[in-house]
C-alpha cells in the first residue's frame, strides 16, 4: 500500500486517535480503495491494543524520591570534599586549571628528561674528542722512567750553583 | 525544532541555575513517559523506576551542558535511552548483578508507594492481564532500536525528526524501524487483532 494519503493517515493513527475530519477522509479513501480495508483494520486494531496497554506503574512518591536522591548525592559529594579536599573528582581532573597544571608538570618532566639526555650526550662527545686528540705515547718514553722517578722533587744545590754560574 | 518556544527549555534554564522547583516540575511532567519506555525494556516496575531516577539525576547534573537549541524532551529521551543501553550492556556482562548494586541505592530512601489503579471486574482483569502480558512480551522481544522507535512514536509531542535524533539515525531509517516493529507486532498478535479481544 503505497498511497501517500494512506501513509499519512496511518502515521497519524499510529500516534494519536484520528480527528472526525481525518476519520471522514479515511472513510472516503477506503470507499475508493476497498482492497485496503482489511489492512487498515489490522493497523487500527494494533493501534487500539497499543493505546489501551496500561501505562507502567509509577509510585506516587516518585518525584519525592528523585529529589531525595538528589539531596543525598549532593550531601555525599560535600562530605567527600570535606573529608578529602585534595581528592580529585573526574570533573576536577578535566577542569581547565587542573589541566593546565598537569600540562606544565608534563612539560617540566619532559624538559628535565631532555636536559639529562643532552648533558649525557655532551659528556660522551667530550670524552670521545679528548681520546681522539691525546693519543697514547709510545713505550720508549718510559725507557728512563725509573731513573727520572728517583730524582729528587726539588732541584739539587749543585744544579742551582751551575745555573747561577752560567747566568 | 519548531519556531514555538519550548516551555520545558525555559524550565531547564532555571534548573541550570539550580532551581529545584523547576526540576521537580520537569520530573512530574516526564516521569510517566520515561518510566513507561524503560519499563518495556526492563519489565520490572522497581528497576524501571530506579533507572528513571538516575535518568532525572543525570538531567540535573548535566543541566550545565543543556543547549536551548535542543528540545528538552529529545534531550531527555536521549539520556534515558543511553542509560538504558548501558544497563542492557551491563546486564549482558554481569547477569546476576541487580540495578541497586550498580547504583548503590541509598538505604535511607523511603519505600515506593504505588496506587492501585485497576478498576476492572475479575473476569475483565484476567482477560486484560493475559492480553497485557502478550503485548508486553511481544514489545519486549523487539530489537532495542525498533522498540524504542515504536514507544517514542506514542509520545505525541515528539516529531519523527525528533525520534530520529534520539535514535541517532535518519528520518527514513526511523520510519522503517517503526514500520518493521509494527509488522512484527501484527504477526505476533494476529489472533488478538482478529478478535479485537481487548475491548
Amino acid at each position: 500500500m503505497n498511497d501517500p494519503v494512506y501513509h499519512e493517515l496511518r502515521d497519524l493513527a499510529a500516534r494519536r486517535p484520528l480527528t472526525p475530519a481525518e476519520e471522514a477522509r479515511l472513510e472516503a479513501w477506503l470507499t475508493a480503495h476497498p482492497e485496503a480495508r482489511a489492512d487498515w483494520e489490522q493497523e487500527a486494531a494494533l493501534d487500539r491494543l497499543l493505546r489501551e496497554l496500561p501505562p507502567a506503574p509509577v509510585s506516587s512518591n516518585f518525584k519525592v524520591l528523585v529529589l531525595q536522591a538528589l539531596d543525598a548525592e549532593e550531601r555525599a559529594a560535600a562530605r567527600a570534599a570535606q573529608a578529602a579536599p585534595w581528592r580529585l573528582s573526574w570533573r576536577n581532573i578535566f577542569s581547565p586549571r587542573v589541566a593546565s597544571v598537569g600540562l606544565l608538570l608534563a612539560l617540566g618532566v619532559a624538559g628535565a628528561f631532555e636536559y639529562r639526555t643532552y648533558t649525557r650526550t655532551q659528556l660522551a662527545r667530550g670524552v670521545r674528542d679528548v681520546s681522539s686528540v691525546v693519543a697514547l705515547t709510545g713505550p720508549d718514553v718510559l725507557q728512563d722512567f725509573e731513573a727520572i722517578h728517583e730524582l729528587p722533587a726539588a732541584p739539587a744545590k749543585a744544579d742551582l750553583d751551575l745555573l747561577a754560574a752560567l747566568q | 525544532m519548531t519556531g514555538q518556544p519550548d516551555p520545558d527549555a525555559a524550565l531547564m534554564l532555571r534548573v541550570r541555575e539550580g532551581d529545584r522547583e523547576a526540576f521537580a516540575e520537569l520530573v512530574g511532567k516526564y516521569q510517566q513517559p520515561v518510566i513507561s519506555i524503560l519499563y518495556r525494556t526492563l519489565p520490572d516496575a522497581a528497576e524501571a523506576e530506579d533507572l528513571a531516577q538516575h535518568v532525572f539525576l543525570q538531567v540535573y547534573k548535566s543541566a550545565h551542558r543543556y543547549e536551548v537549541t535542543a528540545k528538552f524532551s529529545t534531550w531527555l529521551f536521549t539520556i534515558a535511552r543511553n542509560l538504558c543501553l548501558n544497563e542492557i550492556r551491563r546486564r549482558s556482562r554481569h547477569p546476576a548483578q541487580s540495578l541497586n548494586e550498580t547504583f548503590a541505592a541509598d538505604e535511607d530512601q523511603p519505600v515506593r508507594q504505588y496506587e492501585d489503579v485497576k478498576t476492572h471486574s475479575p473476569p475483565d482483569t484476567l482477560l486484560h492481564g493475559e492480553l497485557e502480558e502478550k503485548i508486553s512480551a511481544a514489545i519486549a522481544a523487539l530489537p532495542e532500536n525498533q522498540r524504542t522507535a515504536l514507544l517514542l512514536c506514542r509520545q505525541e509531542e515528539l516529531s519523527y525528526e525528533e525520534i530520529a535524533e534520539v535514535l541517532g539515525c535518519s528520518l527514513s531509517a526511523t520510519k522503517s524501524l517503526i514500520h518493521r516493529a509494527r509488522e512484527t507486532l501484527k504477526q505476533q498478535l494476529k489472533p488478538y487483532l482478529r478478535t479485537g479481544a481487548w475491548r
